[in-house]
């Protein structure tokens, strides 16, 4: 095994440098190294929320989340919470539970999860002025995927943050998680293109997608593609009270997600090009919710994706949704439209049920090519 | 852009032993085709990287609270109130959507994203809207004044409307981290150290405040764009 610092600094690429009939040579190969780690390894861009407290009472919230690739190797996260002016502190504490689609579990007080993410209670910081509602660190912690990947062996992940107060004015602010960029490229990952051996003197060769060479820089180009962008991290407490929903048999905006009469928020993202620059039918991505359903209901969420100003339109429907309990839906694959003006594409949802109430407390949505 | 396709071209996986495969042993390592559509794909997903979705929240369903100032027109993030919590009334609608990690554009290297905050607004009234840039990931808006770091917006046309509000980034926007990081928490002894986190970060804020009446400002996406 081998490794090298990653180099943070994009190097200038020109077709110049590639002339039929010229020469490769080290320096333009090390460069395309280079490059490449960067957008594979040093710009990940998967995350977790941010979170938006939607109440004053203690919550749990839910994040799905998939790792870009195995070469992402850890997640940060951090909680907030406004603090109070009372004489007496509140007490507080977060208590995080990950879970995969396949039912493993890593719970709060496992020794993969930080300090502070434990569920285990703290006196909270008192604020500053007594009509000040100042922002604190909860608490913060990077996590170890490949370890956490030992247990949750199925990629689709689940964030589950219990936050718990014992004052109603000590509350909490927001949740937030990402993916942390590499400093170091590692030949035993799957991705990542060492550039010394081809400095000046070393032959520049095929070599192999484990080791170095041009088929290196190509597997890692694949990186590249697979570092995918979350569009939507959304989440709601898990309260039927606070959550969205609705009761209709056709589909209709979702309460709490509802502008007036029938027109659902838009939330206006910009999605990555890979393959398909101003297209109408768009790049791959994927879809999930956290919901449930009353009353014995079937419901079914639809996910529509406009582009604005070209007017392009894609659906995709989660069906079968029959859990009476918080469950996430199975991924529903998409595409979204690259032709909008600004390359902006408008995501709204509806949804209807055969009975009951049905409710979404997370959104999901993330690149999938 | 100069230098790409602006796409990415389809390829054999790499390691495929198929003759189409330009970079597999024996085949031609010379200055040529493949070498061109190297450049065009990693000039291309270099150009894309430096943009992405950060932040997605529901917002605000009651933005009441007046200007802490008794502003009618937003002046600078000192006319909101950034200290305002869930359900606290009137009203308040601040919100840190989250410390992000930055990169500089991937082939300009001189040049940073813009921030763009989107949403959609219900003035009552006159709605003010505020987007601020804290560099790192201390401290709070509300100690912000310089004019680089935010970007403030006035609505005042009833009814249901899109906002965005673009703040574009420079050097002076970003705090740089670097730690090493325990993981975990064992039971006994101290966590293992990892590799080191070296990012330039900024912390992300907006507020609101209504004039007079209830708005609703929801469905605020914060993106990082050209």
């Amino acid at each position: 095994m081998s490794t090298e610092a990653l180099v943070p600094d994009f190097a200038p690429l020109l077709y110049t440098e590639a002339l039929v009939k010229g020469t490769v040579r080290g320096g333009h190969t090390i460069t395309r190294a280079a490059d490449v780690n960067i957008i594979a390894l040093g710009r990940p861009a998967r995350r977790i929320g941010p979170v938006e407290s939607q109440t004053s009472a203690s919550a749990t919230y839910h994040c799905g989340y998939t790792r870009s690739h195995d070469s992402i190797k850890q997640l940060w996260l951090a909680w907030y919470f406004h603090a109070d002016g009372t004489n007496t502190p509140a007490s507080i504490s977060v208590s995080l539970t990950i879970t995969d689609a396949a039912g493993h579990t890593v719970g709060p007080t496992d020794a993969r999860v930080p300090t502070g993410f434990d569920g285990v209670a703290a006196t909270a910081l008192r604020q500053t002025a007594l009509y000040q509602s100042d922002i604190f660190l909860g608490a913060s912690g990077y996590l170890d995927l490949d370890a956490l990947a030992t247990t949750l062996t199925d990629p689709s992940w689940s964030f589950a943050f219990s936050f718990a107060s014992t004052a109603s004015t000590t509350v909490l602010d927001r949740i937030e998680g990402w993916e942390c960029p590499r400093s170091q490229v590692d030949d035993a990952d799957d991705y990542g293109a060492l550039t010394g051996p081809v400095n000046p003197g070393n032959p520049i060769v095929a070599g192999s997608t484990t080791t170095l060479g041009y088929e290196r820089i190509a597997k890692t180009v694949e990186g590249a593609i697979a570092a995918g962008h979350t569009l939507l991290s959304i989440a709601w407490p898990t309260n039927t009270g606070i959550a969205p929903g609705l009761t209709s048999a056709t589909f209709v905006p979702f309460t709490r997600m509802l502008e007036g009469g029938a027109t659902p928020w838009p939330w206006r993202v910009r999605p990555r090009v890979v393959y398909a620059p101003a297209s109408a039918v768009g790049e791959p991505h994927r879809v999930r919710y956290l919901y449930q359903v009353s009353g014995g209901g079937s419901g079914t969420i639809r996910c529509t994706a406009t582009s604005v100003g070209a007017g392009s339109v894609t659906t995709a429907d989660a069906a079968l949704l029959t859990s009476a309990t918080w469950a996430w839906s199975a991924w529903v694959s998409t595409t979204i439209p690259t032709d909008g003006t600004d390359r902006i594409v408008s995501l709204t949802f509806t949804g209807k049920t055969t009975a009951g109430t049905l409710s979404v407390a997370a959104i999901e949505v993330e690149e999938y090519q | 852009m100069a230098n790409t396709l602006g796409r990415v071209i389809r390829r054999v996986a790499a390691g495929s032993a198929s003759t189409s495969n330009r970079f597999a042993a024996l085949e031609a390592l010379d200055a040529a085709s493949a070498q061109i559509w190297l450049t065009s794909d990693v000039n291309h997903l270099g150009d894309e990287s430096s943009y992405r979705t950060l932040a997605s929240v529901p917002g605000f369903l009651d933005v009441s609270r007046p200007s802490p100032t008794g502003a009618t027109t937003a002046e600078s993030p000192a006319d909101f109130d950034w200290f305002g919590r869930f359900a606290a009334s009137p009203g308040a609608a601040v919100q840190c959507l989250g410390t992000h990690v930055i990169h500089r554009v991937a082939r300009t290297a001189t040049t940073w994203p813009n921030v763009v905050l989107r949403g959609r607004c219900n003035p009552s009234t006159t709605m003010g809207a505020c987007l601020v840039v804290v560099p790192g990931r201390e401290g709070n808006a509300a100690s912000v004044t310089d004019g680089g770091l935010y970007t403030v917006a006035m609505f005042s046309t009833p009814g249901w409307q899109d906002m965005t509000l673009t703040r574009s980034l420079s050097d002076e926007s970003v705090g740089f981290v670097t730690e090493r990081p325990l993981l975990g928490a064992p039971a006994s002894g101290v966590p293992d150290a990892s590799e080191i986190v070296s990012v330039s970060v900024c912390t992300i804020w907006c507020a609101f405040f209504s004039t007079g009446g209830k708005a609703e400002a929801v469905a605020l996406t914060v993106s990082l764009e050209p």
